[in-house]
């Protein structure tokens, strides 16, 4: 008696929202992406040694102008950073598959130039990079499957705590919520968290709130209720990116205003503004 | 209105139901939960428990608070109070997967962003409850405003689990146990204050939800509709029809697309069921649409065991297997053709279109899975009561008006989870009690009252002892003995003589002397008693005379024949029955074989009696049947081995053709034999894939070639017509037409039906009526009209075989204690004809040994074998080999296990999860460890249903240590249940 049923709905509408609307970036394209930095990264030391003279200098044209538009592009991930934070991306993950692509294009560039004088304190720059694309590779690909095995794994929220602990928190949300009558009286302590806004407009009550978050946060064990590298990583992540970005700004600002420092008795023959 | 989820945790029966839903409801994959069962162990003492984990809803959502994205990709409705995710904001960044300290928000591992439960959204948009809530067998989840739900539980008295250690003001509500734990020594008192819930002391088996073994299930696995969008899975047509995996035949509805099946979901429109289904029926959308469904005819190529095959055509396949066949008829005979075909094939198929083959065709040596599973209770039942099976219900009434229900070698919250939940739900409505004795503490020992953990195999013991204390302090029901029982006294006197006092048997079973004698007072006191048994008890080669013992204890207590009183060991068949003309019935002069298709392994090595040269199997025998060795070497010896199957398994690979079948809504059919008669009609409403074919088309185009047409006919290939037409020509079958199984949108009629126009009969066997097609007043089917005990004629049967009708306590012959066993009678004695055969079989005649110097046991202990092994079906997520291509089950429990105690695991120096050897004298399989205080000290068990070739994870099967020569010498039922065995770490 095939098909004589009315056709009830099973459980119609379609605002559940899966992938395809928002971008992402595969396992798969991930592993390709990074592999084929490092092929390109191989394959342009074994060609080097037949490169023109240029292409050993780091402050030659071409390579000065590769580390300018590297170091433009591996300011993506700063631009993914605001604009999870500010709202101006309504699909967020847009940006981060940006910040994916264009900074492994710009490591790419930015390898080539360091390549041809690898030495002094902008290794720290290429340190940082390296670690970056360990730390982004190892949070997206190796821990995806561990973040999602997470479910079900927590068991301190159904165990007996010390009497003391519950009187910490109740306390930490009592003076959330005072400092937030200052710092945002609309809201409510129960959905808060400290935006860039809030940071920008009053940095210190900002601080004082993220203080006591975090302290709750650790009084819930929250990192230590998954395993350390789940926990870290980002962190680490994102360190490294500030770390980069504070060493290339330096480093740009040397090479910059102050070529004859980093020429030392050398010369300076890249593009600068300041003087020797 | 703050909504959320109330779960019992007296109710949860960790089936895992409400993931599967979840999954199939959001199209999630591997690894992907909104919702999870997490099972907990204790550590140092037997328990079991399940915590149902998704989203709390809470006040303050630390998941939400950790939400770097501005404006957050969480949020919390104002009016539900339901937190949700949106995917298209996240960027996957874990913050929040971090910062539950639920672990309640899940991740998607492939497209990198959260997952979370919303409670359905899209569901609530409908109108509709969330899907878990929907499918619950146990119905442990409620939904609703929380403070309705609040308002629920403390009108029924229930306390709340505190889970809010973190201040975070979770909405969902969990309901503690009700009661202690079930211990063998401490009785729980009925309402007992709650011992609180805490995870402290608790553990997780290492073998359930193994992330670890996750990484098998990647990426092909995933197939359709799973991780495809909402809108590609909405159905276009919704048809009801029923499950036809196990006994519980619930109703269900398959959602159809494109003629594709893209969900298997309850049917709320039955007002018993209200869309009720664990999570084997919700797989069957991943047979369906599975890739490693068979669906050409294949030929095989190398050699047998190889696994190397050509495809061919239908045509060339039947041929040939005709061709082959009618040359071993004229070689050997027509008994030369054994035919094995399992429960997966269908009732229609076995019962209509094989048998009719078969009686065609003229062999006897036709066997189904009867004696692996319930001859042993058929012929019990069939002799004491005149039919396979109880006459009750799942009906609040009928089994849900009982005042105790008592469980003995059934293990139903995880083998029948839907009835289990029925009964659990009227315990607990009603204040019934509930008592379970097996030797693991099951997930259904884990919800009784009390749990009495029994040596294997002893459960015949118990059961007379309990009717020795209640025939000894005259606690039976006398009146309904004189009016109603044949050979009670004769009974009496000899149970009574014989000693077979709760002193005889506490150390035979290991339960204390006045366990036993309050056991048996409750029993006889109660106002409704049910007594469960099952494959615990069958699969021993004293099955058919323990099921007898215990249908005497139950009808002396007045628990026959009545609502809310029985004892019921699954299912009741309805007698569906097709028979070809007697004119073209081809004569059959040979006697079968044995009834046990292990029993013609010699009629395939050395053709004793007779050569058996050809077999056409359905299933997996080289997984399914014990003496997995021995198997092998027959099927080796084999001219012509056909295998019919959805999947291959290990069988196909011995095969020479393997024919690729269709099942369930590819074929129409009904469901399984169920508990308590109940026929499910099942239409065909999708083709199946490729070419496979319905096993009926099979039979019908193999018997054209040899002119059986004119009875197993073209028009035949139509189920509905071939059910109408075949096989419902039985006095309580000509009312179960297919008009009057769809008169109702749940598609299942109660047999028996005299007419179309009969009434369902919710209870059979009650005072003043008459049996279905018996003698005015035989208000019980037996030649009598009374239950049959003991009489003459019947112990002239027993006679025949060496026992007697009044049961003498025997075990099978490993134990670990000297216990009698039976054994054939000495070299001189010839076979019998077999009086409870079907058919014409003959058997060897057996004594009760004494367990002296030659009794087997003892050499295997001398040899080191120090441990009984119990075998049993794996949990609610498996049944047989069914779910083992279902990537979803694959996820919830991959692994062959093995349950230890801990104990035993600690002088082994075994872990938990960790690979060991289970050998017994006939070979050994490797399984993970799981270290669990609810099993006896001495005992391990290993779960049925892996199979060495299966896709995800391949395990040996646990039949390569039992063995087929220990049956039980009335019905021929393997032992399948006690072997002695040891554990070898790895
Ligand atoms: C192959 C290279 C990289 C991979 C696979 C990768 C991967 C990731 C992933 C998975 C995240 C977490 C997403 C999230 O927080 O929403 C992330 C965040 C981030 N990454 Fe990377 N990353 C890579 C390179 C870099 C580089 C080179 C930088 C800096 C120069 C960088 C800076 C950041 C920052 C700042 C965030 C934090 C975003 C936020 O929370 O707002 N990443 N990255
Ligand atoms: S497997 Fe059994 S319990 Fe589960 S849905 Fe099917 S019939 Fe019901």
């Amino acid at each position: 008696m095939p098909l004589k049923e009315t056709a009830l709905p099973a459980s119609a509408g379609d605002s559940h929202q899966l992938a395809p609307e928002r971008p992402d970036l595969s396992d798969r394209v991930l592993i390709r992406l990074v592999a084929g930095l490092c092929i390109g990264l191989v394959a342009y030391l074994l060609l080097k040694p037949f490169l023109p003279e240029a292409w050993h200098r780091p402050g030659s044209p071409m390579l000065q102008s590769a580390a300018i538009v590297g170091s433009l592009m591996l300011l993506s991930p700063f631009a993914f950073w605001l604009g999870k934070r500010t709202g101006l991306s309504a699909v967020p993950n847009r940006l981060y598959v940006i910040h994916v692509i264009a900074s492994t294009a710009g490591i790419f560039l930015v390898a080539i130039h360091a390549f041809a004088g690898f030495r002094g304190p902008p290794l720290f720059i290429v340190f940082c990079l390296v670690l970056l694309v360990v730390t982004g590779f190892i949070g997206r690909v190796r821990l995806s499957a561990p973040m999602a095995a997470t479910f079900g794994s927590k068991s301190a929220a159904f165990r007996p705590v010390p009497a003391h602990l519950k009187e910490e928190i109740r306390d930490i949300i009592r003076q959330k919520a005072s400092l937030l009558q200052r710092l945002d009286p609309q809201a409510q302590e129960a959905l808060f968290s400290v935006t860039l806004h809030h940071w920008i407009r009053a940095p210190r009550l900002s601080l004082a709130y993220q203080r006591l978050a975090l302290k709750e946060a650790r009084l819930t064990g929250q990192r230590a209720s998954v395993p350390p590298v789940q926990a870290w990583w980002r962190l680490l992540h994102i360190l490294l990116a500030w770390a980069f970005l504070i060493a290339l700004l330096t480093h740009a600002a040397l090479v910059t205003f102050l070529p004859g420092y980093v020429a030392g008795d050398g010369e300076v023959y890249w593009w600068h503004l300041g003087g020797t | 209105m703050q909504l959320a989820l109330m779960i019992d945790l007296e109710r949860c029966i960790g089936c895992k139901s409400c993931e599967a839903a979840c999954k199939a409801e959001h199209g999630l994959g591997p690894g992907e939960n909104r919702n999870r069962v997490v099972w907990l162990g204790r550590e140092n003492e037997p328990g079991l428990d399940f915590l149902t984990l998704s989203c709390q809803h809470c006040e303050r959502p630390a998941c939400l608070r950790a939400c770097p994205v501005h404006p957050k990709a969480i949020r919390k409705d104002p009016e539900t109070g339901v937190v949700t995710v949106d995917e298209s904001r996240c960027t996957g960044c874990g913050e929040c997967v971090v910062a539950c300290p639920y672990g309640a928000m899940g991740y998607d591992p492939v497209d990198h962003h959260a997952v979370k439960c919303d409670l359905c959204s899209e569901r609530r948009a409908e109108g509709l409850r969330p899907a878990c809530a929907t499918v619950c067998p146990a119905e442990a989840i409620a939904f609703g405003a929380r403070d309705d739900l609040l308002e629920r539980a403390a009108g029924e008295g229930r306390r709340r689990v505190d889970h809010d250690a973190f201040l975070l003001g979770p909405s969902n509500i969990f309901l503690e146990r009700l009661r202690d734990r079930p211990n063998s020594t401490r009785r729980a008192e009925p309402h007992a204050e709650a011992d609180g819930f805490s995870l402290a002391g608790r553990c997780r088996p290492a073998v359930v939800d193994d992330p670890a073994r996750r990484a098998k299930l990647e990426p092909g696995s995933v197939i359709f509709p799973f991780r495809l969008k909402r809108s590609d899975r909405q159905p276009d047509a919704v048809v009801p029809g029923g499950c036809n995996i196990c006994f519980n035949c619930c109703p269900t509805q398959y959602h159809l697309k494109d003629g594709r099946v893209v969900r298997v979901t309850g049917n709320e429109a039955d007002p018993l069921w209200r869309g009720k289904v664990c999570p084997k029926s919700q797989f069957l959308l991943q047979l369906y649409n599975s890739k490693d469904r068979l669906t050409r005819p294949l030929k095989r190529m190398g050699a047998r065991g190889e696994g190397r095959f050509e495809p061919i055509g239908w045509d060339q396949a039947l041929d040939e297997i005709a061709a082959r066949l009618s040359a071993i008829r004229a070689a050997h005979g027509p008994e030369a053709l054994g035919i094995f075909a399992g429960t997966r094939t269908g009732t229609l198929t076995r019962k209509g279109y094989i048998r009719l083959f078969a009686q065609m065709w003229g062999t006897p040596n036709f066997a189904d899975t009867e004696a692996f599973c319930s001859e042993s209770k058929n012929v019990a039942f069939e002799a004491t009561v005149g039919i396979p099976g109880s006459g009750n219900s799942y009906t609040p009434g009928d089994l849900g008006s009982a005042e105790l229900y008592v469980y003995m070698g059934d293990n139903q919250a995880e083998s029948r989870p839907v009835h289990f939940g029925m009964i659990n739900d009227w315990r607990l409505k009603n204040g019934a009690r509930m008592i379970v004795v097996d030797p693991r503490l099951t997930v259904t020992a884990s919800k009784a009252d009390l749990w009495l953990p029994i040596r294997t195999g002893t459960d015949m013991a118990l059961a007379l002892a309990l009717a020795y204390h209640i025939l000894d302090a005259d606690l039976h029901d006398g009146r309904f003995c004189d009016d109603w029982v044949l050979g009670w006294r004769e009974w009496r006197d000899h149970i009574l003589a014989r000693g077979y006092s709760p002193a005889w048997a506490a150390p035979i079973t290991g339960i204390e002397e006045q366990a036993i004698r309050d056991l048996a007072e409750e029993i006889a006191a109660a106002d409704g008693c049910v007594i469960f048994g099952a494959r615990g008890l069958n699969q021993h080669s004293n099955g058919t005379q323990t099921n007898r013992t215990l249908l005497f204890l139950a009808a002396i207590t007045g628990n026959m024949g009545r609502k809310g009183g029985t004892y019921f060991n699954y299912g009741t068949p309805s007698p569906v029955i097709a028979n070809a003309p007697e004119a073209r019935r081809a004569a059959v002069e040979k006697p079968m074989a044995a009834t046990n298709p292990t029993g013609w392994l010699d009629a395939m090595i050395s053709g004793d009696p007779y050569p058996m040269r050809a077999l056409i199997t359905a299933n997996n025998p080289l997984t399914a049947w014990p003496n997995q060795a021995g198997v092998r070497e027959a099927f080796e010896a084999l001219d012509l081995l056909v295998h019919i199957e959805l999947f291959r398994n290990e069988t196909s690979a011995y095969a020479d053709y393997i024919l690729p079948a269709a099942t369930g809504v590819e074929k129409g059919e009904i469901g399984r034999a169920s508990e308590d008669r109940r026929v499910i009609w099942i239409d065909k409403v999708v083709e199946p894939p490729g070419k496979a074919k319905p096993d009926g088309w099979i039979w019908i185009e193999l018997g054209k070639r040899f002119g059986f047409d004119d009875v197993l006919k073209e028009e035949h290939k139509d189920s509905g017509r071939f059910w109408d037409e075949m096989c419902i020509d039985h006095v309580w079958m000509r009312g179960c037409t297919q008009e009057r199984l769809h008169s109702v949108p749940w598609r299942w009629v109660r047999t028996p039906l005299v007419d179309e126009g009969a009434p369902e009969i919710e209870t059979l066997h009650l005072e003043g009526t008459t049996a279905t097609g018996h003698p005015e007043d035989h208000r019980f089917p037996t030649p009598s009209g009374k239950l049959e005990f003991w009489t003459e004629a019947l112990d002239a049967r027993f006679g025949m075989l060496g026992l007697s009708a009044l049961p003498e306590f025997y075990t099978d012959a490993e134990q670990l204690v000297d216990l009698p066993y039976v054994r054939p009678r000495g070299i001189d004695a010839s076979p019998v004809r077999n009086p409870f055969a079907k058919g014409h079989v003959y058997t060897m005649p057996v004594e009760i040994a004494p367990p002296d110097g030659e009794a087997p046991a003892r050499a295997l202990a001398a040899q080191g074998y120090d441990t009984e092994l119990i075998t049993g079906r794996p949990p609610a997520p498996h049944f047989h080999s069914w779910t083992h291509y279902a990537w979803q089950a694959q996820e919830m429990w991959p692994d062959l296990y093995v349950q230890i105690h801990p104990a035993k695991a600690k002088r082994l120096g075994i872990r938990d999860g960790q690979e060991v050897t289970v050998e017994t004298v006939r070979g050994g399989v490797q399984a993970r460890a799981w270290i669990y205080p609810g099993i006896r000290e001495d005992a391990v068990f290993v779960p049925i249903g892996w199979d060495a070739s299966q896709p995800f994870h391949p395990w040996k099967s646990v039949n390569f240590l039992t063995d087929s020569r220990q049956r039980d010498p009335v019905s021929d039922h393997s032992n399948l249940k006690t072997y002695l065995c040891r554990v070898v770490p790895k």
